[in-house]
């Protein structure tokens, strides 16, 4: 089947024919202007260890992207692409690097991060910024990249990585562990976090191990070993980690806490004992800020209501719930609608709480509306990932596939679906508002988001009398109390004990 | 002889018809290109008509069928739908999609079925369709109007200003061609 993707970008360069871009009046949101026609497309050269290889090259606004394919055959790797080229692998060593087009979010090891511009599919295949072959080559095999546009080389310069010594001190104290790794300069490098286990990945550099770690093998610690690029801490069954930074040497220091037991940051009172093995997390995600202030009704705006109930939320839920609560905007910042989800995936976070207000056509309309994602059935991708959250039993689909970044949400529609049943639920019984029942939507913010995810609208700012009520401290408190219910039941029919084997976020029908 | 002026006065009748219909496929594209852009155009038709689903403020698509020249090519007769649609409804406690000065930039019919439909507006840099179900609502009643008289069409990319945007109104996701839902007609139509 021809890929929808490209058909889209032959039909959109079509259309560019016909329909020249104009400079829009106000900046919109850095989100709405991902999407973007290449500026030219050239056949460049890739130059490395004096001899130069084509290379395709899409001009962008906002820099080159390069024909990752032919990058890949020179500088190593392997590339695996998945179905309607959507997910993209690329595996340098032990580290895979999934991405995709148009959608400006690279994930590697657990971790997530943006890029300067989404990927786009062109004649050399895939085409990916700078920035992403730096995250690859330069991080973990110490090339470095020069970009000459007028002549349009990419000269990459093979490098070596430099070599860091690295003391270990383990520390035994009080029933908590401490590991205190020692660098002569601050490394770039990136923790992960795994079962019975905690890995620093240093990232552009190699490690020097040293000769020997004394007491490495006591209290809640198992081993501590070493990699050419990684240190790994393994820990007594159920410990937890947490990890912090010292100056003057520069150190990186791990706490272990037995049963998981961390301590919240910031001296807060300790919190009642996970039901995990470690603290869950729940998004809220306040909707619209910055310079998308979203619907207004009276004196209300939706950007600034939304962040005051979520900070009410937030609040609730601490109390109510053993769980960490982040929001994904705590001001009145620009925030795009990937970044929101990417947050919530990066924090591994259990559930995925968008708060907006409502406004429709006409001022009749009140009541609220809770919303979990839809797929369009057209969309083959969709299918796809909609046949993977359905399958059981079947052929295993490989990580690549089933990692449609945006439309990562495929895979707890049921789970999503319930919450929303639940939110919408205490909304309708607690607060006598009209049933307007779940509904589906394909939301933008919700595609991304790999846990369940729902969008709640509580009220509508296009009704006068509904935001009067939406104005009063105690009906906001009401609403929130609502959400804080909801969500407590939805823990309380999803808890799984540590160990068990189903997922907490897998709900039965 | 009675039979043969029947067949006279059918035979008469089917030529001043052939005669009309060229006259009027030779006219649509001129009267078109000489209308304002994005205002309704005629629905005096000749032949056809079309089921256009307006916005209402129960938050659902009302269906309202009214004439419409249909003989015309599908790219052409989804850029008269959705005309029509931003020209507005007819009916009591419906709403037009789009503000009246919405222009149809441009529309472009891809071989797989999508529908790219470029619209702007010089009073809005983005569409003004704050709030989800106001935006819901715009979008599909574009969508489903599109879809549900041009069989050719499964889908509508939708542009602003000559960009498809990441999202519609601030949620809806615009990056692929949206499909018909039906879900949000009211039961009634």
């Amino acid at each position: 089947m021809t890929h929808r993707a490209l058909l889209l970008a032959a039909a959109l360069g079509a259309l560019g024919v016909v329909v020249p871009l104009r400079a829009l009046g106000p900046a919109p949101a850095e989100s709405e202007k991902e999407r973007e026609l290449p500026l030219a497309q050239m056949v460049g050269s890739l130059e490395m260890e004096g001899r130069s290889s084509p290379l395709a090259v899409m001009l962008m606004r906002r820099g080159p992207l390069f024909s990752v394919r032919q990058v890949v055959e020179r500088l190593g790797g392997e590339l695996h692409v998945g179905p309607f080229q959507q997910g993209h692998e690329l595996k340098l060593g032990d580290t895979s690097f999934l991405f995709g087009p148009e959608s400006a979010a690279v994930t590697f090891g657990g971790e997530i991060v943006s890029l300067s511009q989404p990927p786009q599919l062109g004649p050399g295949g895939l085409a990916v910024p700078l920035d992403l072959l730096e995250a690859v080559y330069t991080e973990l095999d110490g090339k470095r990249f020069a970009w000459r546009e007028r002549e349009g080389r990419l000269v990459v310069d093979s490098g070596s990585l430099r070599v860091l010594p690295v003391a270990v001190d383990v520390v035994h104290l009080q029933g908590v562990s401490t590991v205190v790794l020692q660098f002569p300069a601050r490394p770039r490098y990136r923790i992960v976090d795994g079962p019975g286990r905690v890995t620093v990945h240093v990232l552009g550099d190699r490690i020097q191990p040293p000769a020997r770690v004394a007491r490495a093998r006591e209290g809640l610690i198992r081993d501590v070993r070493f990699g050419p690029q990684d240190v790994t801490i393994l820990l007594a069954p159920g410990a937890g980690t947490e990890s912090y930074e010292l100056a003057d040497p520069y150190r990186l220091v791990f706490d272990v806490f037995p049963g998981g037991a961390v301590a919240p940051a910031g001296g807060t009172p300790a919190l009642p004992p996970p039901r995990r093995d470690r603290i869950p997390t729940i998004v809220i995600d306040p909707g619209h800020g910055g310079s998308d202030e979203g619907a207004k009704g009276g004196a209300l705006v939706e950007k600034d209501l939304t962040l005051r109930l979520a900070r009410l939320l937030r609040g609730k839920l601490l109390e109510a719930l053993p769980v960490r609560v982040v929001l994904t905007r705590d001001e009145d910042a620009d925030l795009p609608l990937d970044t929101r989800a990417a947050l919530a995936n990066q924090l591994k976070a259990e559930l995925f709480v968008s708060l907006h207000l409502n406004s429709s056509f006409g001022s009749r309309a009140t009541g609220a509306e809770t919303y979990f994602l839809s797929l369009d059935a057209s969309d083959e991708r969709a299918e796809l990932a909609a046949l993977d959250a359905n399958r059981a039993g079947g052929d295993p689909l490989t990580d690549l596939e089933l990692i449609l970044w945006d439309m990562a949400q495929s895979r707890h529609l049921n789970a999503s679906q319930r919450l929303a049943s639940l939110i919408q639920g205490e909304l309708n019984e607690t607060l006598g508002l009209r049933d307007r029942g779940v509904k589906q939507a394909p939301f933008r913010v919700l595609m991304g988001a790999a846990m369940p995810a729902v969008l709640v609208e509580l009220g509508f700012l296009s009704n006068p009398a509904e935001v009067d009520r939406l104005e009063d401290p105690l009906y906001q408190n009401e609403l929130m109390d609502a959400l804080t219910r909801a969500l407590v039941r939805y823990r309380a029919a999803t808890w799984v004990p540590a160990g068990a084997s189903a997922s907490a976020t897998e709900v039965p029908e | 002889m009675r039979r043969g002026q029947a067949l006279a006065f059918v035979g008469a009748a089917v030529a001043v018809g052939l005669a009309a219909g060229v006259l009027w496929t030779r006219r649509g594209p001129e009267a078109d290109a000489s209308a304002p852009a994005g205002r309704p155009e005629s629905v005096a038709a000749i032949a056809g008509s079309v089921t256009l689903y307006f916005p209402g403020d129960d938050g659902r698509l009302h269906a309202e069928t009214r004439a419409l020249d249909t003989d015309t090519e599908a790219g052409e007769l989804a850029r008269r739908v959705v005309a029509n649609l931003i020209g507005g409804p007819e009916g009591e406690g419906l709403f037009a999609p789009l503000p009246a000065t919405t222009e149809i930039t441009s529309s472009f019919l891809g071989a797989d079925g999508t529908l790219y439909l470029d619209l702007s507006s010089a009073e809005h840099a983005l569409p003004p369709v704050a709030g989800s179900q106001r935006e819901l609502l715009a979008a599909y009643s574009l969508v489903n109007s599109v879809c549900g008289n041009v069989p050719r069409i499964r889908g509508v990319a939708l542009l602003w200003n000559g960009e498809q945007r990441v999202t519609f109104g601030g949620n809806l996701d615009t990056t692929r061609p949206l499909a018909p839902d039906r879900r949000l007609v009211s039961a009634a139509s």
